[in-house]
Order: C-alpha cells, then structure tokens, then sequence
C-alpha cells in the first residue's frame, strides 16, 4: 500500500527533528522530515530564516541561535515535506499524511517523532473569549508577523511567559500588566534543586535578566488566587482576586495565558506507544530509554514530544535518537553517542528546579468557576464534567462519552489534563492511575475526499 | 468513592456497557437491589464503540424469534427512552422515523429485497419496508451520488445517541439505589449456601442472582456458573465526522447524523481477533462509499475514528442462558446492545427478577449450536 | 489594537472578511493579518460561542474561518493570497434537536 519507503522518517522540523536529520544524513542514510508548518524551525525558531532578513532584535539571542542549525538543516539533503500533516502511524510503521489534499502513505525502517510540546491549558472563567490567547500564541505573532498588543495583560507564570513580557518590552510595547501566579509553595519545593540548577548559570542568568526587566518596566502583581476575564463578545478586562482578598481590575482586550508547557503526546498516544505519567512535571511523557527509543522498537522520540528540555535539549535528543539509530544501522559512534548522553544530562539539570518553582498551583491547574469551559472545542463546562462525574463516570474515556469532553477536533489538547485532575480528585485515585483519553487517528482532522483519495473503491 | 459499604444484593450484573446497563436498570426499577460491576475505563468496551441505530430491518430475516424480539424492543424503546429522559442528562435523541439501507448496484437491491420480502413472510404483516427506486430516494435524499442505484425503506428503524443512553441508564440505576463499582472485573463466582458470591479485585461480594454481561469476557466467565457463551470478535471501524448543518433526515445503516451534527459513518465486518488498531486502508474504504452516497461530503472533516469489537455469537444472534447447576445465574450477550436495550430493561430485566427466560427466548440458548 | 513592531513594507494583498475589505501584507499569516486588521473573533462555536486564534500553531481550532467557500479552515494555518474570500463561520444548526 505505501507509496515510498525511506530508511528514517522524521516527524517535525523544530530543533529536535532538524539536528536528527544532520545526523543522519551525514551517516548516508535516507531521511524524510514530514512538518505540518511552512517553514522549519517548530514553533520556538518559528519564522526564523525570514527573520534573519529583517532581524528583530527585540526576539533575542537565544532566538537566532536557531539560525545555524536551520541553514544546515535546509543543506543536509533530507527530503524535506513542509505543509504535511501525520494523521496516523500505524502498528506496521506506515506513516499516514495528508498533503495538498491526498492522502498518502509512507513506510520507513526507524522513526523519530519529535512533535514538541504543547502550553498546559489555563481554564478561567472567560478563557474562550477572542482577544485571550495563550502566551505561546502572543509570542508567535511576534516572530511570525511583528504584531504585539498595545494593552497586553499576562497571566500565568514559567519561562515562556517571561521571555514573551521580555520580548514585549524590548519591541516597545507597553505592557499593561503581569500577573504572576508563582507562590511561596512552589519556591519551597523547588528550592533544594536549585543547586542543580547551577549546572546552567547562563539560563538562570537570562532567567533573571528577564525578571529584573519585567520589574522595571510594568506593575507585577502576585499573591493572588483566582483570575477571571470579563466581557460578553470579546475580552474587555482581567479581575484578579487576590489571596490577602482584595480585587484588581485591568482593562484590556488582549489577555495572554501561560502555566507551563508539556509534551504533546497525541501522535504517540494515537500510535500506542507506552506512556508514563510524570509526575515532576504534572504531564504524560512516552516512556524511552535514555537514546529516546519508545515502546517500539522502531519508534524513537526526540525533542520536548518526549519530556520538556527546551530547544537546546531538543536539538541534542534529535542527534542522540539519530545516533542510535545510525548505529543500529551498522554505524555505532559510541563516544559521539556518550557525548550527546552527558549533553543532554547536562541541559535537563535545570528542569527539576524549573519543574517545581513553575508548576501551576492546584487552584489554576483546575478551573474555579462552575460555568467556565474545561473543553473548549464542545462548550463543556466544569459544571457538565460534575454532572457527568456525579452520574458515575470514573475514568475520562466515560467521561467524554457521557458529556462529550474531549471528543472535539483538538482530541483533549486543550482539556485532557483538566478532565484528568477532575476525575482523580473526585474518584481518590492519583492522576496516573486516573489515566487519560484513549486517542485515536486521525490525529489532526483529514477530509472525506482526503481519505478516500488513499485507496480504490470500496471492496465489496 | 470507590468503598462501598454493603456487601449484599439482589442482584450483581458483571459489565457496564449497554447490556449491563439496560439490564441493571430494568432490576433497579423493580425495585431490586442491584451492583453493577465494570471493568477497567479502557477495556475492550464495546458499548462505546457502537453506531447507535435502532435497527429492525433485516434483523432475524431468517431467525423469526430474533426478529419477533427486535420488534418487541422497538416498539417499547419510545417507552425506554421517555423514562430514561427523566434522570435529567442530555436528551438522549431518539428518532424512530425510519431508516434506509443504501444500494450500490442492482445486486445488491435484489439481495436486500429478498431477505427483507423473506423477513415480512414470517411476521405476519407486522414488518413493513419499501424498496426505494434512486428516483424515489433522491427525494427524500437529494443529494444521493450518480453510484447509487436505490434503497431499502422501513419504517421501523431509527437511531439515538448510545453514548447518552449509557449515561442516562447508569444515571436511572443509582438513583434507584444502584451501585456501580468501577475497576472491578468479576474474577470468581461460587456458590454459598444459598446465595451466589462473586469475587473481584475491589472485595467479594453475595448475591441472589447473578447476570454475566461482561461482552467477550463472557465466554470466560460463563463456565463459572456451568454455562458457555461461544463468542468471538468481530472488528468494525468507524469515523466521526465534525459536525454540519441538520441535512440528514433519516439515519442509513452505514452513515447517520447525530444531533450534535456529526455524521457517523461506518463500518467493516473483519475477523482479526481481539485486534482494534484503525486501519487506514478501512477507514479509506469507509470513506469512499460515504462520497458514493453522498458526493457532497467530500471536504468534511474526520475527526476521530475508532475500531471496536462486537460481540459475535456463531450465527449473530443474542445468547440467553439460565444455569442450571447455579440457579440464579444469566448469561446474557448479543451485539445489537442499542437496539435490544429496551427489551433487555423491560422484557429481560422482568424474566431474571422472576428467575425465570421465557420460552420466548428459548430460540436464544447456547443449546442451539450443540446440534 | 494589535500593532507592528517593525516597518510594515512588503507588497500589498486584498482580502476581503465577511465583506469587507482588508489589506494585509505578501506572505502573511492569514490569522496574523486579520488580528493586525482589528478583528478578534472569526467564528461562532457550539453554543453560540464567539471564538477567535488562541494558539497560533494549530493546535486548538479556534480559528477556523470559511475560505474560498470552503469551511474549516485553520487560518493559523494559511498564508494569504491575493483576492481570499473569508467569512466568519457559525455553529452548524442544531438547534431545536440537541440539548448540548
């Protein structure tokens, strides 16, 4: 049935999936990068060649020294399939995509999914209103169109959203406000990792940079313990509850929410590949061994897909996959592979500090407010979970089938984790047993037409 | 939430899908103490795999005690889902206008003439269909494919949401003082004394009667109570599509709107085991004879698709058993689990609280393939 | 009011949104350039929802906008093209025969 067959298929051109190809060009064998977006780079280095024209200072060093592994991605000789999305990697590693509206199938001896990461939703009351997006989205229209609201509120907490307020500030916007959620808890528990952390003074150093100029430059506003957006058609304002019990209220139409980042596990779910919860970063993450090889044998995942590193991280995990696999292939480089083992150690030595101090508290990680949406993509509200929930769902897969949480187009990307902590808190059981929506292809919608463009008519 | 305090029931139902469910409900109402035990939230699951048609056509064309039994279910499920309405979920959206079975070539017109003519022989005029010429469907289809050649037309036929009705039917049960025990698959069943005690991971339990509806576990759990349920697998795939204007007025067999809008398409008929990986090349056939039916179709979205094993008994229709060396003990299976349901919550529920499957259903027993 | 943060040059392309008429640049995001044109929401979801871009990297599905008559679309997704006939999209009609 496949149509072409190549020796290493990778899924996504961000750092992980660009550095893999390096490495297995390099080693002579055939690779295929498949990425849904025009241009490479994922979402960190989104739009990166183009920028490199008209040089945005404000996005950053650490944005541009994307630059070097984009231009040798573009050189390496890798089929490159930009504009083409995976909507099912099937038990016989056939890769099913979707491009230009035909559908085809492709089949590869190893693969390395390497699909990044996904924001942790935010569920406040309002979050669904337009002019509210994630940090992440606020971020990409800087890069990808040099757009930036000017009445900018952001609420949430971790490194994303400050390198964004960062950014902001650099660009000349003028940032209404910051409201931090990070508390006094989580500084507890992330505070005896904070020695590993040192391992990375330069993060920390950007890290600080970022606060410091975050501090001078708008009001920050912490303590506080429920955030709600207000408006009927559009976002018109944030009120912040403060946990001493006072109120704030801020005026804007553009309010940005951020609490973290995890893998997005869609694709590996869908494939059926083994998965952990993790419970440092409160998220799901495929079960590797340390090369990033998956419950199948020839599945490797590479990048923040498999457990969030960063883009430093990711680049080196796409050339530890890469490596095994090339070794497999009959070209083992131990040192070269125990050089990437040690790198990558050496950037994740900041994640258990990283993962503590910016893990939402319970109270934004679960929706406060009865009438606020947990699945956006079907309108159901906590109050619809707790009904369902009351009628005696006790796992997600029976909770989306009695109110339709998580049966929308976006497959639990943005309610997965909530319904999730809904159901342990109510049942008693941890989140991992709890467990999560069973995720099925098409991991993206494909159309009828697409889908019938695969084979001959039907056989009676 | 997960410790219960009572030990002792009426009557334990092990599985919770949909012939669990109905059959838990159908006790739970007549006024019978009743624990529903449910495997794990990912199992095999079946129920939740299901199209959701109410389906009469066809059904027992050569079988009359299974036709006489689906006809009986449809014309009680009105009655089903009035009082199901009442636990207060989401409406459960049954329509019993009719339903159409669609052809694509001649041959397949004459076949389902035939067996649908055999099927009205038998019910004495109590079975009604019409074989639609592609003139008379486009009518009430307009936007039927230049492929299709006509369609089988009963009146009987109908869908609702399955998903809703398992809701509303676990929801009927605990508020007649159900319990439902998740993560508890019946590992044991012996007798004691003169009640029957089950055994699973969440403790032991007693009981009077006892009704296995554990789908294919069933033909684990049968020689438990000195019965056998031959059972196997049958694979079928389906999408979902995202949801579209109302366009559909009747439900076909093998493409339905549901009143959320999306349109559920199926299926496939595959002997692979106890394998339910979705298959692109299934789901490409699928596809295909939706655009045959209704070429409009084309740029619709699919936004999820699934596999699910129906539980298949060597001819296809429901195997109902009582123990003879435990009394007290059903064995209850079928893959019509929408269909029957009301004649499981009414008929069936009615016969295991008096102890006793009618003759009605003798056709039914697992006797029948020991010829 | 989103605005630019660098120069805006680049050759000028005509789209029109439900009606109306708005430029954007060569090369644009299509969600890009209709934030930049002032509107937030493109679509009505289930429930009457007005929605608009959350994610900006496909995602969550909120964008979706009726191209060219073709519904669905994730304008996130899309880079503009001269001429683009946009629309907002409403939740399909279900009303009177769903509850939820």
């Amino acid at each position: 049935m496949a149509n072409q067959h190549f020796q290493i298929a990778i899924i996504g051109a961000g750092p992980a999936g660009m550095a893999a190809a390096l490495t297995t060009t390099k080693a002579g064998l055939e690779t295929i990068v498949i990425d849904d977006q025009k241009d490479s780079g994922g979402q960190v280095y989104r739009h990166l060649q183009a920028n490199r024209e008209t040089l945005p200072a404000y996005l950053g060093k650490s944005y541009y020294e994307g630059a070097k592994l984009g231009q040798s991605f573009a050189d390496c000789g890798a089929l490159y399939r930009p504009d083409c999305t995976v909507w099912q990697i099937t038990d016989t590693h056939e890769i099913a995509l979707v491009s230009r509206g035909k559908a085809e199938l492709i089949t590869a001896d190893y693969i390395i999914i390497a699909t990044g990461a996904i924001e942790r939703p935010m569920p406040v009351r309002g979050w669904t209103l337009p002019g509210v997006m994630s940090v992440g989205g606020a971020q990409t229209l800087l890069k990808q169109a040099a757009l930036g609201a000017d009445d900018a509120v952001f609420v949430g907490s971790g490194p994303l959203l400050y390198l964004t307020v960062w950014q902001y500030i650099k660009a000349g916007l003028a940032v209404r406000a910051v409201i931090d959620i990070t508390g006094a808890e989580q500084w507890r528990s992330a505070i005896p990792f904070a020695p590993l952390a040192l391992l990375q003074p330069d993060m920390l150093a950007m890290g600080r940079k970022w606060l410091r100029d975050i501090r001078q430059n708008t009001e920050v506003i912490k303590h506080v313990s429920a955030v709600e957006i207000t408006g009927q058609s559009q976002a018109q304002g944030v009120s912040c509850t403060l946990s001493s019990g006072g109120k704030i209220d801020i005026d804007s139409n553009h309010i940005f929410l951020h609490q973290g980042v995890v893998p997005n596990v869609n694709l590996t779910m869908a494939t059926g590949l083994d998965h952990q919860w993790d419970h440092q970063a409160h998220c799901w993450r495929p079960v590797t061994d340390v090369t990033g090889k998956s419950s199948d044998e020839q599945i490797y995942i590479a990048g923040d897909g498999g457990g969030i590193g960063g883009a430093k991280a990711a680049a080196i995990a796409g050339r530890l996959a890469a490596s095994a696999i090339v070794a497999r292939c009959g070209k083992p480089r131990f040192l070269t592979q125990l050089y990437y083992k040690l790198r990558h150690l050496h950037y994740l030595s900041i994640r258990p500090f990283l993962d503590r101090l910016y893990l939402p508290p319970v109270h934004f990680r679960l929706a406060q407010d009865d009438d606020t949406i947990i699945c956006r993509c079907e309108a159901v509200s906590k109050a619809d979970i707790n009904a369902a929930l009351a009628s005696g769902a006790s796992g997600p897969n029976q909770l989306k089938a009695f109110c339709r949480a998580g049966m929308g187009r976006c497959q639990g990307r943005s309610c997965g984790l909530v319904v999730q902590e809904m159901i342990a808190s109510h049942t008693g059981q941890s989140m991992a047993e709890t467990g999560y929506y069973r995720l099925r292809p098409p991991v993206k919608p494909i159309t009828l037409a697409e889908l019938a463009s695969l084979e001959g008519p039907w056989p009676d | 939430m997960t410790e219960i305090a009572k030990s002792n029931f009426d009557a334990i139902v092990a599985g919770g899908g949909l012939i669990g469910l109905a059959i838990g409900y159908g006790l739970s109402r007549r006024g019978l103490s009743v624990l529903l035990l449910d495997a794990e939230d990912t199992a095999l699951r079946a129920a939740r795999g299901n199209f959701g048609l109410v389906w009469v056509q066809g059904k027992g064309a050569y079988f009359p005690p299974y036709a006489d039994w689906t006809m009986r279910s449809s014309e009680l499920w009105p009655k089903l889902a009035e009082e199901l309405q009442e636990t207060g979920g989401p409406a459960l959206g049954l329509h019993q206008d009719g339903g159409l079975s669609i052809c694509l070539s001649e041959a397949e017109m004459q076949q389902r003439y035939e067996k649908l003519d055999h099927l009205r022989a038998h019910q004495n005029g109590r079975f009604q269909f019409e074989m639609l010429d592609r003139a008379a469907l486009k009518e009430i289809m307009p936007g039927i494919g230049p492929k299709v050649v006509g369609a089988a037309y009963c009146p009987h036929d109908g869908h609702v949401n399955p998903l809703y009705l398992m809701r509303a039917l676990q929801t009927g049960l605990i508020r007649n003082g159900g319990v439902c025990l998740a993560n508890a698959a019946v590992r044991k069943i012996d007798k004691i004394g003169s009640s029957i005690r089950v055994g699973t991971a969440k403790g032991d339990f007693e009981c009077q009667r006892i009704v296995l509806a554990a789908g294919l576990a069933n033909a684990e759990l049968a020689p438990m109570v000195g019965l056998q349920q031959s059972l196997k697998p049958q694979k079928g795939q389906i999408v979902v599509t995202e949801k579209l204007d109302q366009q559909m007025p009747l439900p076909t067999l093998l493409l339905r709107q549901t009143d959320e809008g999306g349109l559920m398409i199926g299926d496939s008929h595959e002997d692979v085991g106890f394998e339910t990986s979705v298959r692109p090349d299934i789901v490409s056939g699928i596809a295909d004879r939706a655009l045959a039916t209704l070429p409009a179709l084309a740029d619709v979205g699919v936004v999820r698709s699934w596999a699910a094993l129906r539980v298949m008994s060597k001819d296809g229709y429901p195997i109902y058993d009582q123990s003879e060396t435990m009394p007290g003990a059903f064995a209850i299976s079928c893959h019509s689990g929408v269909t029957l349901s009301a004649a499981h919550a009414f008929d069936l529920a009615g016969y295991i609280a008096e102890a006793g499957l009618g003759q009605e259903l003798d056709g039914f027993s697992q006797r029948r393939f020991n010829v | 009011m989103f605005k630019s943060t660098m120069p805006e040059n680049g050759k000028i392309v005509h789209l029109h949104f439900d009606g109306e008429a708005i430029t954007a640049f060569d090369g644009d995001n299509l969600a890009a350039a209709l934030l930049r044109a002032g509107k937030t929401q493109f679509r009505t979801a289930v429930k009457n929802d007005p929605r608009g871009p959350y994610c900006m990297m496909g995602v969550c599905f909120e964008c979706l906008v009726e191209i060219d008559g073709r519904p669905n679309q994730q304008a996130c997704q899309i880079i503009v093209r001269d001429g683009m006939t946009i629309h907002r999209q409403s939740a399909p009609d279900s009303a009177g025969k769903a509850s939820g």
